[in-house]
């Protein structure tokens, strides 16, 4: 019994920030009411109060699970395999950038007005750089005075950039390719696999 | 006719001098045309002459902006030394940002916010990547290469901006100097400029100190 009143209760919350989630979408979140939350959710407005605050609370609690899933994301970023494999892993996070578009979105914001999503944008950026800057390390290339961290941060601006902005330059296969070259031209790793794809994708 | 010209011109600089203050001080949602033109000495109706409305103007702010910054790089290219050209473009580019970054800031939060507003940005992004684009065309060393220089361009003018932020918005404790030298380094790179004049990018990094 106590099982069961769990999962409903899980569900609900659950519910209510996909809700959240929907309703921001379609008017941001200045005119988003709590109201408006809770109907899309199909639970009676006082239920959403059973869980969150307020609007902020549950804009906080939606952002602080999708900071988690990215954040999980990046840590499994690898880019020190053969040039189709990074290409590939590119692909996989350019494309998960457009599916949560929506809270990327949210994350700009409220970054702009409130402390703590300006916080977790600063770590993610961070735990970007970070993998970046080992992935770095791991290719092994002398970088003869260069500093591998700062590496590291910059190709992590390069790419979190497209997330913050959700402004591609061409298409997801395109700017995966693109962003992979431009990783090996920087490292002076071995790039043949881009000519031997240059038939495999459009240009221009 | 040319005074009625100058005097215009005064005018229009003068609106979107305040306008930046007015912005600055209370924040874009918060400031109106009324205090504007009470920033800028100037009557309503003038606003409207030169100005559609608040969007406008701070449209306008941020082409006069980014038209300042893109005369400052474009002096700066010296074909025989594209790396250290591209090195000084850097450094100006970051020196720009940080003298206006509280427009930048302002920019931000506006287009972050507003809705509306958000084209704006993305016409900028790409105004600034066309530019970044047409001096990677235009470059000596990069005629065998797969990379298409639109998408280039946007990748690298997007690790700059984003590095300005970082740097004058977000309080990124590096040195701009160290700053300016890996981003040229990557840019020189990736669009295949000898990182020094005698060499090309090879399995092993080399850059001159």
């Amino acid at each position: 019994m106590a099982r069961r009143q769990r999962q409903r209760t899980e569900r609900s919350r659950l519910c209510l920030l996909d809700a959240a989630r929907a309703v921001y979408g379609t008017k941001g979140y200045q005119s988003v009411s709590v109201a408006e939350i809770a109907k899309r959710a199909g639970r009676a407005h006082g239920t959403f109060y059973l869980y969150f605050d307020n609007k902020q609370d549950v804009y906080t609690a939606l952002l602080a699970g999708f900071g988690d899933q990215t954040a999980a994301r990046f840590a499994d970023l690898t880019l020190t395999a053969d040039p189709s494999v990074a290409v590939a892993e590119l692909r996989t996070l350019l494309t998960a950038f457009a599916r949560d578009r929506d809270l990327w979105e949210l994350l700009e914001e409220l970054a702009a007005h409130d402390e703590s999503a300006a916080r977790l944008r600063s770590d993610l950026r961070a735990a970007l750089s970070r993998r970046l800057a080992d992935n770095v390390r791991l290719t092994g290339v002398d970088l003869a005075g260069l500093d591998q961290h700062l590496l590291g941060e910059l190709f992590a601006a390069m790419i979190f950039r497209l997330a913050r902005l959700g402004h591609l330059p061409d298409t997801i296969d395109v700017t995966a390719a693109h962003l992979s070259s431009t990783w090996r031209r920087v490292l002076g790793l071995p790039n043949d696999e881009l000519d031997s794809r240059r038939t495999d994708f459009v240009i221009g | 006719m040319a005074v009625a010209a100058d005097r215009s011109a005064r005018t229009r600089a003068a609106l979107l001098a305040a306008a930046q203050t007015v912005f600055a001080a209370k924040g874009y949602g918060d400031a109106n045309v009324d205090d504007i033109v009470a920033a800028a000495g100037r009557a309503r109706g003038t606003f409207y002459l030169h100005f559609e409305n608040k969007a406008a103007i701070f449209a306008a702010l941020l082409d006069d902006v980014s038209a300042e910054m893109a005369d400052q790089a474009r002096s700066i290219w010296q074909a025989d030394r594209p790396f250290e050209s591209v090195l000084a473009s850097i450094r100006t580019y970051l020196d720009d940002f940080a003298a206006k970054r509280s427009l930048w800031r302002l920019f931000d939060e506006v287009t972050a916010t507003d809705r509306e507003l958000r084209p704006l940005r993305d016409r900028w992004v790409d105004t600034f990547a066309a530019r970044v684009q047409r001096g990677i065309e235009t470059a000596p060393d990069g005629t065998d290469d797969p990379l298409e220089p639109k998408v280039s361009a946007h990748l690298l003018a997007g690790m700059l901006d984003e590095a300005s932020r970082q740097l004058y918005l977000e309080g990124w404790a590096r040195d701009p100097d160290e700053v300016a030298v890996h981003l040229a380094t990557v840019w020189a790179r990736t669009v295949g400029y000898a990182a020094d004049s005698e060499s090309r990018p090879t399995g092993r990094a080399r850059e001159p100190r």
